[in-house]
């Protein structure tokens, strides 16, 4: 008897308690990477060429076919911007509530963060294509290169091949071969990681 | 004044206290033991017969205290206005005897194959936590996450397998992820029990494995008020603790608290320190009991866990695959291959920044008994849980300072269980237990949550019935457990929408036990025990990359139930008090086991290429033995031996199950024969420890071979003495006695750094 007393309190507890869960508030990914710009500009008045890698769900799968890439010419000197955009044609709400909320720090700016703490971050760009050169045009408060910008040179042995574009975060800039764009010794954590294949004209 | 000096020369002074004292286990007389008045000082030595006499003692109350060596204290409040006569038994075999049981009668409730972590134990290995406090038994190991953070495996199982109790409550929290150390405080603990079959149906959850239980200490029966306090420093990791105790039990209520305070600093391996290693810890419990009427007895426990726990930073970097084979990229070989990790620096650091975690558990039960005769009597309990996880990682632009996962979750149970004696020799026991569970991720982590935000109810009943026949004991027992989990979980996709997942899972088991006392010193025990476990939340739904394993995690909302079946075949015994011996041998074959399973497929990102880790089932089958021997030459002089051997396959791939403990051997030795001197009332104890190369592995199920063997030496000692008629304990240990380098195969840093090097311990507890 008395075990089916508290039964019944149970039972009325149970049914007081909800059996849906509300809904989440959906985090704002302010941090998410999901758009890599390389934008080559010949020297002179030529047409940049964009390279582009898009990935719309953050740490998902990214779509092999959402990539834009392009062609260089050989004997020529590019100069090279490349730009990290976060959530920017994926989640216009949520940019605009932003807005709302505390006008417009550095969400969803990488660049501008990247620039913040350019002591911090290196971009690399490996590879092994013939004819290519990559210089660091840039630098940070210790003289050091940070990868933003950078000069793409070519020569008439170029004909392509890919490209490998790694940005890390927290790692040692001193160490040996960093500053040339030796990834070796670096250490840190990659933020990106990538690879695009350059065409040749 | 005149009247008071009066009344004490009144005092009769010609009391005389006097009894015998004997081993609980085999009830021989215990000789030697010492046997005083604390208020006086007053005492006397048991003779050969165990007996022993004090004369006269005036009228009064008083604390008799007894102690012998290798025994835990006893300390009796008495009342004397007559001579009066106590017997004492002590558990002086038992204490000789860790993690061995002894069979006169059935020391067991039940029989299931259980083992005991003992409050001396514990207070030997104060440093250690929770998981680390159980390495000792056969057949437990532990997963690791640097050395702070460390989760008990039984028989290879661990996780939502291995059912943990806090004081009966199963904890909730953190059953998900092997980088979630358990809530519990060990030095809150009186006594740990683990549980290695299937059984324990009594409990609401899935005991698949097994079961541990962490017990807090009884309180004793003595009005005054009482307490221990103590004190222990670690040079690995300059480490400090502090734990308070106080305790009183009189007519009106029965009160214990105890606190504990820990501070560690970066841990050291044999040649280099490890940084962002160490951690912090602040708990306290509180004990209360009331009898109400004669009756009904209520008893609370509330108890709060705090700590931050520093990661190896150089444990969070990026392991990227090769995106055309999916061998580990240049700079993840360069990781695995290297010295020391990333970031070591050349000092020592108490400091804690991101990688890390910060943990807050609450729990407040209230149980209580109605007993309605001898053999009768209800249990009511409410257990409620507040448990907080914040995990920070070393992100970009100050958002380290933002955790990466932020979850709260809370924890409702209820439960009535009754339980009747019949016929002296059948025990009946059943009960009916609920369990609300809310889980809610914080969004200010600006992360998608690998874990989504559910709610839960749980319904469970269960019967147990036990069978006492002299040289025989059956139990057999039931449970059936219905579970809903409501699921909300955040789309992938651009849109990231809102996706409702509902799950009823109906859950079974069945467990039959016999024991046999085949003489009086030898017996079997046989269990076989049948149970379902549905799938977790984070099996299901798990959704990201996990730092650290460098794995993607992905999880299958089609998951279904896994069905264990387990039976262990246990042989305890001993000659003649002086050779003791313990077996175990156990089978589990677990059908559509659940786990994590590297694909055959990379995923790229953003962040680079990595393997894909998907959980899948598969059935599975896990074999091992646990054996272990203790041959006493003298009171004085033991030695000891452990063996564990255990393999895993998953049959349905005809491949080895990953992350299965490595078989290791320990061996002990300990001499407490000091007559005279400093060292009298001192133990001292050498332990050696073997631990294989776990090559029951493929090479492709790793992107690291497991370590190789390792030995590990380690020496204890321990003194005991009276100052000012307060008992005062210390100990000294040396870990890794050789300073030996060294990483183990469940130590997920391994894939980073080596493993601990040297270290001493040394601590003093104060009683009073």
């Amino acid at each position: 008897m008395k075990l089916s007393k508290i039964f019944a309190a149970l039972a009325i507890g149970v049914l007081a308690i909800s059996c849906d869960k509300d809904d989440p508030e959906v985090p704002n990914e302010n941090e998410l990477i999901a758009n890599v710009t390389l934008t080559l500009t010949p020297a002179g008045d030529g047409t940049p060429v964009v390279f582009q890698w898009h990935d719309e769900n953050g740490d998902g799968v990214v779509d092999p076919n959402e990539k834009i890439e392009g062609s260089l010419a050989t004997n020529t000197t590019y100069s090279a911007v490349i730009s990290l955009n976060g959530e920017e044609d994926d989640h216009e709400e949520d940019e605009a509530h932003e807005d709302h909320d505390h006008g417009h720090d550095h969400d969803g700016d990488v660049d501008e963060e990247i620039k913040d703490e350019a002591e911090a971050h290196q971009f690399f760009y490996i590879h092994n294509i013939a004819g290519l050169t990559i210089t660091y045009t840039d630098a940070d408060a210790n003289d050091n290169p940070i990868g933003l910008e950078t000069t793409f040179t070519t020569d008439d042995t170029y004909t392509g091949g890919g490209l490998q574009i790694v940005l890390r975060h927290e790692l040692n800039k001193f160490a040996s071969g960093v500053a040339n764009g030796d990834i070796t010794n670096a250490g840190g954590d990659n933020d990106v990681d990538i690879t695009f294949q350059l065409g040749s004209d | 004044m005149l009247f008071v000096q009066h009344s004490f020369f009144a005092q009769n002074c010609e009391h005389t206290v006097s009894g015998f004292i004997t081993d609980v286990a085999n009830k021989t007389p215990i000789i030697g033991a010492s046997v005083f008045i604390k208020e006086t000082g007053k005492g006397a030595i048991s003779n050969t017969k165990g007996y022993y006499q004090i004369s006269n003692v005036c009228s009064g109350t008083y604390h008799l205290v007894i102690s012998h060596m290798g025994c835990e204290d006893k300390e009796k409040s008495i009342l004397i206005d007559n001579n009066l006569k106590v017997d004492v038994e002590m558990a002086h075999l038992v204490n000789m005897l860790d993690g061995i049981h002894l069979l006169n009668k059935h020391p067991k409730k039940s029989t299931q194959n259980t083992q005991v972590v003992k409050l001396k134990t514990i207070q030997k290995n104060t440093h250690l936590n929770l998981a680390n406090q159980l390495e000792n038994l056969t057949g437990v190991s532990t997963v690791k996450n640097g050395n702070s953070i460390a989760k008990p495996v039984v028989h290879g199982l661990y996780g939502n397998r291995v059912l943990l109790l806090n004081n009966n409550v199963v904890q909730s929290g953190q059953q998900w992820g092997n980088d979630h150390a358990p809530e519990i405080d060990p030095l809150m603990a009186g006594s740990i029990q683990v549980t290695k079959g299937v059984g324990a149906l009594e409990y609401q959850g899935s005991s698949l494995g097994a079961v541990i239980n962490v017990l807090p200490k009884e309180i004793q029966q003595d009005p005054h008020l009482h307490g221990n306090a103590l004190y222990f420093t670690e040079t690995n990791g300059n480490g400090h603790s502090i734990n308070l105790g106080l305790e009183q039990n009189n007519a009106f209520l029965a009160w214990r608290v105890t606190g504990t305070l820990k501070k560690y600093g970066d841990r050291k391996t044999s040649d280099y320190y490890l940084n962002n290693t160490g951690f912090t810890e602040a708990n306290l419990a509180v004990q209360i009991e009331k009898d109400f009427l004669k009756k009904w007895k209520s008893k609370w426990f509330l108890s709060t866990f705090n700590s931050t726990l520093g990661v190896l930073r150089g444990s969070h970097v990026t392991l990227s695959t090769q995106e055309e084979n999916g061998e580990p990229s240049e700079y993840a070989q360069l990781v695995l291959q290297a010295d020391k990790p990333q970031y070591t620096e050349s000092n020592f650091f108490y400091a804690i920044d991101a990688p890390k975690q910060e943990v807050h558990h609450h729990l407040l039960k209230w149980e209580n008994e109605y007993k309605i005769n001898e053999q009768e009597s209800y249990q009511f309990t409410y257990a409620g849980q507040i448990d907080q996880r914040e995990e920070y990682d070393v992100r970009r632009s100050g958002r380290s300072e933002l955790p990466a996962l932020s979850l709260m979750q809370q924890t409702h149970f209820m439960e009535v269980k009754h339980q009747k004696m019949y016929a002296s020799h059948w025990e009946i026991k059943k009960g009916i237990q609920y369990t609300f569970t809310d889980n809610t991720n914080n969004p200010e982590t600006g992360i998608l949550p690998l874990i989504p935000d559910y709610l839960s109810h749980q319904i469970g009943t269960f019967a147990l019935l036990d069978l006492d026949l002299n040289a025989w004991k059956f139990e057999f027992g039931g449970r059936y457990n219905y579970s809903y989990q409501n699921v909300a979980y955040i789309n992938r996709d651009a849109t990231r929408t809102i996706e409702k997942y509902n799950n009823n899972f109906h859950n079974y088991s069945l467990a039959i036990g016999v024991d046999y006392h085949a003489t009086e010193d030898l017996f079997w025990s046989l269990n076989v025990g049948l149970t379902t476990r549905n799938p977790e939340v984070n099996e299901l739904y798990s959704y990201g990359l996990h730092q650290g394993v460098s794995g993607f995690e992905i999880g299958k909302p089609t998951l279904g139930k896994e069905t264990g079946i387990k039976t262990t075949l246990g042989l305890e015994g001993n000659v003649d008090f002086k050779w003791f011996f313990e077996g175990l041998v156990y089978a589990n074959y677990i059908a559509d086991y659940i786990y994590l399973q590297p694909e055959n497929e990379f995923t790229t990102t953003i962040r680079g290429t990595f393997p894909v880790f998907k959980y899948q089932q598969n059935n599975a089958r896990i074999v091992g033995f646990d054996l272990g021997t203790n041959y006493l030459f003298s009171d004085a002089f033991k030695v000891g031996g452990k063996f564990s051997y255990i393999k895993g396959d998953n049959l349905s791939e005809n491949v080895p199950l990953v992350y299965m403990p490595a078989n290791n051997a320990l061996f002990s030795t300990e001499f407490k024969g000091f007559k005279e001197g400093f060292l009298k009332n001192s133990a001292i104890e050498l332990q050696y420890k073997y631990v294989f190369e776990q090559d029951h592995l493929l090479t492709h199920q790793d992107i690291l071979s497991p370590p190789d063997a390792y030995q590990l030496v380690a020496i204890n000692l321990t003194s005991e003495f009276y100052i000012a008629k307060n008992k005062v304990k210390t100990y000294a240990k040396l870990n890794n006695a050789f300073n030996t380098k060294y990483r183990d195969y469940l130590n997920r840093l391994r894939y980073f750094s080596d493993d601990l090097g040297r270290s001493l311990i040394v601590g003093i507890k104060v009683n009073f």
